[in-house]
């Protein structure tokens, strides 16, 4: 698929807009460990089964149907979204600070590492209004930036700020604040006789 | 070669113990792991054992007894599928849980060219057609009609971790020359409990999205 090079900068302020999106079928669960017969259209049937590597029980598999409805009793029904998105930029984001008009983020690009940390300031009205209560300094977010384009969906730009909505510290995130701070700690501690 | 991306999608699954009970939306509203939206009772599907939400922004979830799985149908929602199974189980510590795969689906659609290629570059069907002694005395339509239908390949997994990274590509439909690719990123958890659970998701989930990506642009071109 041709990729498509885009001018972008944060001076253009990129409103982008989703049409109404619709989900595609839910495909079947296969697990292979099922070993009691199940009631549930969901539990796979060992007798129809012979040595397939595709059934593990965290894949899913795909059982996709475009265009059309899939309903049964136990499947909420969905139906194929008309657009796919073609990503061109994606930031991991912090809240400095903000007022009641604008956020002032610090953003890293995720998509080349090397580029240095930016900061810039935002409308506030780039930020759904769902997450509006979370906009706090310290406040996380990401900010794609990229294509939509579908059967009947014209090609446009969109940009799409999301807050994260995290609660708790992972072991793995204690355990790397710790080692930064241990780091900044002998740090400071080994220059700190060193004149200014 | 010449395809088109259909579409996309990023699930995370959960092997383990759980309540499907527990995964209403109002759960996740009052915990604030996801935003307040006007679900109805067409986006639920709430019986003792199995749990179905169609949740905002085309994402979806769906819980057994066995399973916990949560897809994104959008790229600019595959990080934050992450955040809502970290913020899920960091609630649900006590949870058992005992594999975790970080999976990557497409569908793409071939030209016709490479409809006809495509499957013989990975698969030389002459080994089948070969072995079937009727096979030379079909007429040449019929003939055309031998291909590849699906595929598996394993991988082991280049870290310390146990598990393996499997590739399925599969014919989605033959009309319209389209393919599923997806790609299971599988991983024990050898503790068998959130808090390695989380480890793993967080400090494998974007790295597995970026990998799935990579490694199926290769296939496709290779």
């Amino acid at each position: 698929m041709p990729e498509q090079a885009i001018s972008l900068s944060f001076e253009q302020v990129i409103h982008g807009h989703s049409s109404l999106i619709e989900g595609q079928p839910w495909g079947l669960l296969n697990s292979e460990k099922q070993t009691e017969k199940s009631a549930f259209p969901y539990a796979h049937n060992p007798q129809t089964k012979f040595f397939d590597l595709s059934l593990t029980e965290t894949g899913t598999s795909h059982a996709h149907t475009p265009n059309k409805r899939f309903k049964n009793q136990s499947t909420i029904p969905v139906e194929l979204k008309d657009y796919t998105e073609d990503l061109k930029q994606i930031w991991d984001g912090t809240v400095i600070s903000f007022n009641e008009d604008t956020i002032k983020i610090r953003l890293e690009d995720k998509i080349t590492l090397e580029n240095p940390e930016t900061i810039v300031d935002l409308s506030i009205d780039e930020v759904s209004s769902q997450d509006r209560p979370l906009i706090k300094e310290g406040a996380m977010l990401f900010w794609y930036i990229g294509y939509r384009e579908g059967n009947k969906h014209p090609r446009e730009r969109f940009s799409k700020i999301c807050f994260r909505r995290r609660l708790g510290w992972t072991d793995k995130e204690i355990e790397d604040a710790n080692t930064i701070a241990k780091e900044y700690e002998n740090f400071f501690i080994n220059n700190s006789s060193q004149p200014a | 070669m010449n395809y088109k991306t259909i579409s996309t999608q990023a699930d995370i699954v959960l092997v383990g113990s759980f309540n499907p009970a527990i995964f209403h939306p109002e759960w996740f509203i009052r915990n604030k792991i996801i935003a307040e939206w006007n679900y109805t009772k067409d986006d639920l599907l709430f019986v003792p054992d199995i749990t179905q939400v169609s949740l905002p922004s085309e994402q979806y979830l769906k819980v057994l007894l066995n399973q916990f799985s949560i897809k994104a149908m959008m790229p600019s929602d595959f990080l934050g599928l992450r955040d809502i199974v970290s913020s899920t189980f960091s609630l649900l510590k006590e949870t058992p849980v005992h594999q975790i795969g970080l999976n990557y689906t497409s569908v793409l659609k071939l030209s016709d060219e490479d409809w006809k290629k495509f499957g013989k570059k990975l698969a030389p069907i002459e080994v089948w057609t070969n072995s079937a002694e009727y096979f030379s005395e079909l007429d040449d339509k019929k003939k055309e009609q031998a291909g590849l239908c699906k595929l598996v390949i394993n991988l082991p997994r280049n870290d310390e971790l146990n598990g393996f990274i499997r590739s399925t590509l599969s014919v989605n439909s033959f009309e319209n020359r389209e393919i599923t690719f997806s790609i299971n990123n599988h991983i024990e958890i050898e503790k068998k409990d959130v808090p390695q659970m989380l480890d793993i998701l967080e400090s494998h989930w974007e790295e597995s999205l970026a990998f799935s990506k990579l490694y199926m642009d290769k296939i496709l071109n290779a």
